[in-house]
C-alpha cells in the first residue's frame, strides 16, 4: 500500500482548504465603514502612507519629515484620479490596505463618501478649521460630517497670448460677445489657428464653464439628489461653444495633451481657460513662447460681472483603516496651512490653496517672468472670491463625467452636438444614480 | 535518459511470468492533485463566485451612502448587460475585429509558412526567427511600441505618408479598430507561422515525392497537398486566436492614452473593468465578465464542433 | 508559364525581406528611439538618429528615475513570470504524466474539465479572481499574482499528449519492478524524457503571464509590486503630464525587449519540436 496515511492526509488537507474559502466566498460581506477608535497620538515613531499626484508634494513632505520624526509621511507619486489614481483608491479600499492620507478632489469626495471609503475626521480636525477659508472647509462636509481637510480650489481665468492678441488689434475681451470677436479678429490674421481648444479630455473644464453661467448640476433637494444638467444655463453655454466650433475657431481636442502642446508651441492656439495650476503645465510644456502669456479674467455672460467657476480643485482625505487617523490629519492640515509647505505646493503646480491667510506666502503675489512679468496669482484671489457656493459634485460623479467625455469625442468627430453631449448626459447621471440605488428627482 | 532496463523474456499467450498486478495506486492522485487544487481555487471558484456575485446587486439608502444592502436579483444584471448598448457594442467590436482579423492573420501565417517552406526561399530558419520576434514581446509593450508609430509627431510613418501628401490617421475613429489589428497580427502572425511550420515539417517526404512523380509543381504541391495536412493546426491556432481576440483589453487601454476615439467600455473587457473600479458596481462588472466568458465558451465549443464534425482531428 | 527559379528565387527573397522589415520595423523604431533625448523624440524622424545619441544617459535616467523602481520591476517581473512558469510547468506536467500512464476513476471526466479549462481565457477570469482575493484579503500582495499564475491547463494537455507518445510504458514497468517509487519514477525518467514539452510550456505560460497585464492591473495597487508591464503601461498613460516619462517609456520598452528576444531566438527550435508534438498527435 503506497503511503495512505499520507495521502488521506494531503486530500484532507485539500479539502479542508476548499471548504474554508468557499465558506468565505459565501460570506460575501460589503466593506462596512470603519469608526476610527479614538487613539492618542502614540509617543512611538509613526508612519503615515500618502497617495497624491501633485508634485509639488515632494518636497513639502520631506520638509515635514526633517522636522517631525516621530510621525513620517511615506509619499508615493500616483496617476490622476482621473487616469487610474483614483481606480487604484478603490482597489486598495477593497483589497483592505489602502494608505491613511489620500488627495482626492471635490468632484470625487461623495463618490467615495458613497462607497464607505473616506473617515469622518469631524473630531480629530476641528481645531484646525479657521485656518482655512470657510466656503472650501464646507466643500469637504457632506450631513454635517467632515471627510477630508481641503486642499485647494481651482479658480479660473483666461490666459492668452499678448503677442498674438496684439498682432490680430484684438484688446482683452471682457464678455463672451468680445470673446467671439477676438476669435473672428484673431483668424484674420493667423489663418488656420484658433482662439483656444475645447477639451474632450477633461469634461469638468466645460463644466466649470457652466457653473460660471449659474447652471447647477447637482443639487441636494428632498432629501433627494436633483440633476439639472440639461439646463438653460448650460444649454447657453453649449450652444455659445458648438458656434465657435462650427466656425473652425475652437478645437475639440484633448488637452494637457502632446499634441495640444505641439500646437501651442507653434502659435496655432491663442488663449486657455483654465485655473491657476494651469500655469506650471505652460512653463513645462510650451516653454518656448515664456514671456508671451498674461492672465486675466473670465469673459463674462453679462458686461460689469466679475464671476469665475472652479475647475479642480482638491482635498486630501484619510481613507477607511486608517489606523493612525489623529496623526494623518495633523500632516493634511500642516500641509494645506504652513506657509513654506504651501510655498512648495503653489510652485510644483497645486491648486489655488485654502489657507484663509496667504500673506506669507510668497508665491502667492509674486511677479512671474513666463507671464512677462505681470503677477498672475492676483487675477486668481480675486477669482476665488468670486466663485459660487452652490456648485455640487454627485456620488456618480464618474459616470457623468465619462458619459461627457465619450459624447466630447463625439462632437469632434462631427458626429454629435454639445446639445446632445448635455441631453446624453443627463440621462446616463439620473439612470447612475437610480441603478445605485440613491433617491433621485429632476426638476 | 539512462535507467535500467532488465531483459524479460517476452512470451505469447498467457505463459509469461505472471506480471505482478500493478497495485491499485494513489500515485495518479497525488500527481495531479497540486494541479487540481489550484484549478479548484484559481479557475473554479472565482467562476463560481463571480457567477454568484453577478445574481447579486448592492443598493444604497439616503442620500449618501449610509446603509448598503446586498440583495439576490438573479438575472437583472443580465438583463441589464443586454440591455446596455454600449456593452453590446462592446461584444459587438471584438465579433468584428475576430471575424476580419483571425482569417486575415490565418491567411498571412500560412502563405508565409508555405513560402518559406518552399525550395525557392533563402535562409528560412532566420526568416522565421525574425517573425517569431515579436512574440516574445508583451502585448502591452507592443501596443505602446505601436502607439508611437501611430501618434503624429512622434511617428515616422505618419511623417513618411506626408511627404508624399497623404495624410495618414491611424487614430482616427473609423481607423483605429484596424489599427488595433495590425497590432495584433504583428504581435501573432509569427507564432502562427512556427505552428504551421511544425506541421508541415511532420509531413513525410514520401508525400512530395509521389506528387512530383506524377508531374505537380511547387505551387499545386503547396495548395493541394501542404494545406490540406496542416488544416488541423490552422484550426486549433484560429481557435485561441478567437478566444484571445474577444478577451482584447491591454492594446485598447493603451492606445485610449493617444487618442479618445477609444472610449472606457471599447471592449467587452475594458468595460467590465470600468464597471467594477470606476463606478464600483461589482455586480454588475461579474455579470458582464460572466457574460464574456459564456459567449466565449459557446463560440470556440461550437467551432470545435464544426471541425469535428469534419472529422479533421 | 514556369517561372525560372533564379527569379522564383529572388522574387521569393524580396518578399520575405519585406515582411522581415514590417515584424522588425517597432524594433527598429524603438532602438533608435532609445537614443534621442525628449525633444528630439518628438522633433527628429523616427527612423534615423538624431545629431546628439545619449543612450547611456537615458539608461541612467532610466534606472534611477523614481529610486530605481524600473530595476524592481524588472525583479518582479522575473519572479511572476519565470518562478510561476517553472512551477506551473512542472504542475501540469505531472498531472498530464497522470492522465497518460495512469488508468484511475474518473480520469476522463478530469480531463475533460481540464480541457475546458483550456478553452476559458484568463483574463475571464481575472474580475472574479479579484473579487475572491479582495475577499480573503490577499488582494495587493505578490501572491494575488503567483497564485494564478500556476495554473496552465494547457501544460497539462501537451504533457498528457507527450507522454503518451515519447514515454514508454516498458520503461516505467522497468523502474518499478526495480522498486522505484512512482515519484522517482516521474523525476528521473519520465521527465527526461519530456524535455521539449517541458519547455513548451514552461515558454507558454511564462509568454502568457508576461502578457496577463488585466490580472496584475486588477490586483495590484502598490506600484512596488507591478510587473515591468504595468509600470511602463502607467508610466506611458501618465506622460502627458510627465514629458520626461516619454523618453523613459522608449528606453524602458527597449531595454524590456532585449532579454525576452534572445531567449525567444534561442529556444526557438525546442518550441518548434514541442508543437510538433502536440499538434500532430492529437
Amino acid at each position: 500500500m503506497a503511503y495512505p496515511n499520507k495521502t488521506r492526509r494531503a486530500l484532507a488537507a485539500g479539502v479542508s482548504t476548499i471548504a474554508l474559502t468557499a465558506l468565505i466566498a459565501g460570506c460575501a460581506g460589503t466593506t462596512a465603514g470603519t469608526t476610527p477608535s479614538a487613539e492618542p497620538t502614540s509617543t512611538e515613531p509613526v508612519t503615515v502612507r500618502y497617495w497624491t499626484w501633485v508634485q509639488g508634494a515632494v518636497d513639502a513632505v520631506a520638509a515635514w519629515n526633517e522636522k517631525n520624526p516621530n510621525i513620517q509621511i511615506d509619499l508615493e507619486l500616483i496617476p490622476l484620479g482621473n487616469d487610474g489614481g483614483y481606480a487604484k483608491m478603490f482597489q486598495a479600499l477593497s483589497a483592505g490596505n489602502a494608505p491613511c492620507l489620500a488627495n482626492i478632489e471635490h468632484r470625487q469626495l461623495p463618490a467615495f463618501i458613497a462607497e464607505n471609503g473616506v473617515m469622518d475626521i469631524t473630531d480629530y480636525a476641528a481645531e484646525y478649521e479657521d485656518r482655512f477659508v470657510p466656503s472650501l472647509w464646507n466643500s469637504s462636509v457632506y450631513g454635517d460630517a467632515l471627510y477630508a481637510i481641503p486642499n485647494s480650489s481651482g479658480p479660473m481665468a483666461m490666459y492668452y497670448r499678448a503677442d498674438m492678441f496684439e498682432k490680430a488689434g484684438i484688446d482683452v475681451p471682457t464678455t463672451w460677445d468680445e470673446y467671439a470677436d477676438a476669435a473672428d479678429k484673431l483668424a484674420a490674421a493667423y489663418p488656420g489657428a484658433a482662439i483656444s481648444a475645447f477639451s474632450t479630455n477633461d469634461s469638468a473644464w466645460f463644466a466649470g464653464l457652466a457653473e460660471q453661467a449659474g447652471a447647477t448640476w447637482f443639487d441636494i433637494q428632498d432629501d433627494a439628489w436633483m440633476v439639472d444638467i440639461d439646463s438653460d444655463a448650460s444649454r447657453g453655454v453649449a450652444d455659445y461653444w458648438q458656434t465657435l466650433i462650427d466656425a473652425g475657431q475652437v478645437r475639440p481636442m484633448a488637452t494637457s495633451a502632446d499634441e495640444w502642446y505641439l500646437q501651442l508651441q507653434n502659435d496655432e492656439i491663442a488663449t486657455w481657460l483654465s485655473a491657476n495650476w494651469g500655469a506650471a503645465l505652460l512653463k513645462a510644456n510650451v516653454a518656448n513662447t515664456e514671456g508671451k502669456w498674461r492672465v486675466a479674467e473670465l469673459p463674462q455672460w453679462d458686461a460689469g460681472d466679475h464671476r469665475s467657476a472652479n475647475w479642480g480643485g482638491s482635498a486630501t482625505a484619510i481613507l477607511d483603516g486608517c489606523e493612525h487617523p489623529a496623526e494623518a490629519v495633523e500632516f493634511a492640515a500642516w500641509l494645506q496651512s504652513d506657509s513654506t509647505s504651501i510655498q512648495k505646493l503653489l510652485s510644483g503646480g497645486a491648486g489655488w490653496p485654502a489657507k484663509a491667510d496667504l500673506s506669507d506666502v510668497p508665491a502667492a503675489s509674486q511677479e512671474e517672468e513666463f507671464f512677462g512679468g505681470q503677477i498672475p496669482n492676483e487675477v486668481f484671489r480675486d477669482a476665488v472670491e468670486n466663485i459660487s457656493a452652490n456648485w455640487r459634485w454627485s456620488p456618480t460623479t464618474p459616470v457623468t463625467l465619462d458619459n461627457l467625455r465619450n459624447a466630447f469625442q463625439d462632437v469632434a468627430n462631427g458626429d454629435a452636438t454639445l446639445r446632445d453631449a448635455l441631453t446624453g448626459a443627463q440621462d446616463a447621471s439620473v439612470k447612475s444614480l437610480e441603478s445605485a440605488g440613491f433617491p433621485v428627482t429632476t426638476r | 535518459m539512462t535507467s535500467t532496463l532488465v531483459e524479460r523474456p517476452i512470451v505469447g499467450g498467457g505463459e509469461a511470468q505472471p506480471r505482478r498486478r500493478r497495485r491499485p495506486s494513489r500515485a495518479p492522485y497525488l500527481f495531479i492533485l497540486p494541479f487540481g487544487l489550484l484549478f479548484i481555487a484559481c479557475f473554479i471558484l472565482p467562476i463560481g463566485y463571480g457567477v454568484i456575485e453577478s445574481l447579486h446587486r448592492r443598493t444604497r439608502s439616503g442620500l449618501l451612502g449610509g446603509d448598503v444592502e446586498r440583495n439576490f436579483v438573479a438575472l437583472d444584471n443580465y438583463a441589464r448587460a443586454v440591455g446596455d448598448a454600449d456593452f453590446m457594442a462592446s461584444i459587438g467590436r471584438v465579433l468584428l475585429f475576430g471575424v476580419v482579423q483571425v482569417p486575415f492573420m490565418i491567411l498571412m501565417a500560412l502563405i508565409l509558412a508555405l513560402i518559406l517552406d518552399s525550395a525557392s526561399a533563402r535562409w528560412p530558419g532566420f526568416f522565421r526567427g525574425v517573425y517569431f520576434l515579436p512574440y516574445g514581446i508583451p502585448g502591452v509593450i507592443a501596443s505602446i511600441l505601436w502607439a508611437f508609430l501611430y501618434i503624429p509627431g512622434l511617428s515616422p510613418l505618419v511623417d513618411a505618408a506626408a511627404l508624399v501628401g497623404l495624410d495618414a490617421n491611424f487614430l482616427g475613429k473609423d481607423t483605429v479598430l484596424w489599427s488595433l489589428a495590425n497590432i495584433v497580427i504583428w504581435h501573432l502572425a509569427g507564432y502562427n507561422v512556427l505552428v504551421v511550420t511544425a506541421q508541415l515539417k511532420a509531413i513525410p517526404a514520401e508525400v512530395f515525392e509521389a506528387a512530383r512523380i506524377d508531374g505537380a509543381g511547387a505551387v499545386r504541391i503547396a495548395v493541394s497537398i501542404k494545406v490540406p495536412l496542416v488544416a488541423p493546426a490552422i484550426v486549433l491556432t484560429a481557435l485561441f486566436a478567437i478566444i484571445g481576440t474577444l478577451q482584447l483589453f491591454s492594446e485598447p487601454l493603451m492606445l485610449r492614452a493617444a487618442t479618445g476615439n477609444i472610449t472606457s467600455t471599447y471592449t467587452p473587457n475594458m468595460s467590465a473593468y470600468h464597471q467594477a473600479f470606476l463606478i464600483n458596481d461589482y455586480n454588475y462588472a461579474a455579470a458582464q465578465a460572466v457574460l464574456l466568458a459564456v459567449v466565449t465558451f459557446v463560440l470556440s465549443f461550437g467551432l470545435l464542433r464544426m471541425i469535428l464534425g469534419k472529422g479533421a482531428k | 508559364m514556369l517561372v525560372s527559379t533564379r527569379t522564383s528565387r529572388t522574387l521569393t527573397t524580396i518578399a520575405t525581406v519585406l515582411v522581415g522589415i514590417y515584424f522588425l520595423l517597432p524594433i527598429i523604431w524603438v532602438t533608435i528611439a532609445s537614443t534621442k533625448n525628449n525633444t528630439d523624440l518628438f522633433g527628429t524622424f523616427g527612423l534615423w538618429f538624431s545629431g546628439q545619441p545619449q543612450l547611456l544617459e537615458n539608461l541612467g535616467s532610466l534606472f534611477s528615475y523614481n529610486g530605481g523602481i524600473y530595476l524592481r520591476w524588472m525583479l518582479n517581473s522575473a519572479v511572476y513570470a519565470g518562478v510561476g512558469a517553472a512551477l506551473a510547468t512542472i504542475i501540469a506536467t505531472a498531472a498530464g504524466y497522470a492522465f497518460a500512464k495512469f488508468e484511475f476513476r474518473g480520469s476522463d471526466l478530469m480531463f475533460g474539465i481540464v480541457l475546458g479549462g483550456v478553452l476559458v481565457p484568463g483574463t475571464a477570469l481575472a474580475l472574479p479572481l479579484y473579487l475572491l482575493a479582495s475577499q480573503l484579503g490577499l488582494a495587493n500582495t505578490m501572491w494575488s499574482v503567483l497564485i494564478p499564475s500556476l495554473l496552465c491547463p494547457f501544460g497539462v494537455y501537451l504533457a498528457r499528449v507527450y507522454a503518451s507518445s515519447a514515454v514508454p510504458d516498458e520503461l516505467l514497468e522497468a523502474a518499478r519492478i526495480d522498486g522505484a517509487g512512482e515519484a522517482a519514477i516521474f523525476w528521473r525518467v519520465a521527465l527526461r524524457m519530456m524535455t521539449p514539452a517541458l519547455v513548451t510550456t514552461f515558454l507558454f505560460q511564462f509568454v502568457s503571464i508576461w502578457n496577463n497585464y488585466l490580472l496584475s492591473l486588477v490586483m495590484l495597487a502598490n506600484d512596488e509590486l507591478y510587473p515591468l508591464t504595468l509600470g511602463l503601461a502607467t508610466w506611458f498613460q501618465y506622460a502627458d503630464r510627465e514629458p520626461i516619462l516619454y523618453t523613459l517609456t522608449v528606453v524602458g520598452s527597449f531595454v524590456a525587449i532585449i532579454p525576452l528576444a534572445l531567449i525567444i531566438l534561442s529556444l526557438q527550435g525546442f518550441w518548434r519540436s514541442g508543437l510538433t508534438e502536440g499538434g500532430v498527435k492529437g
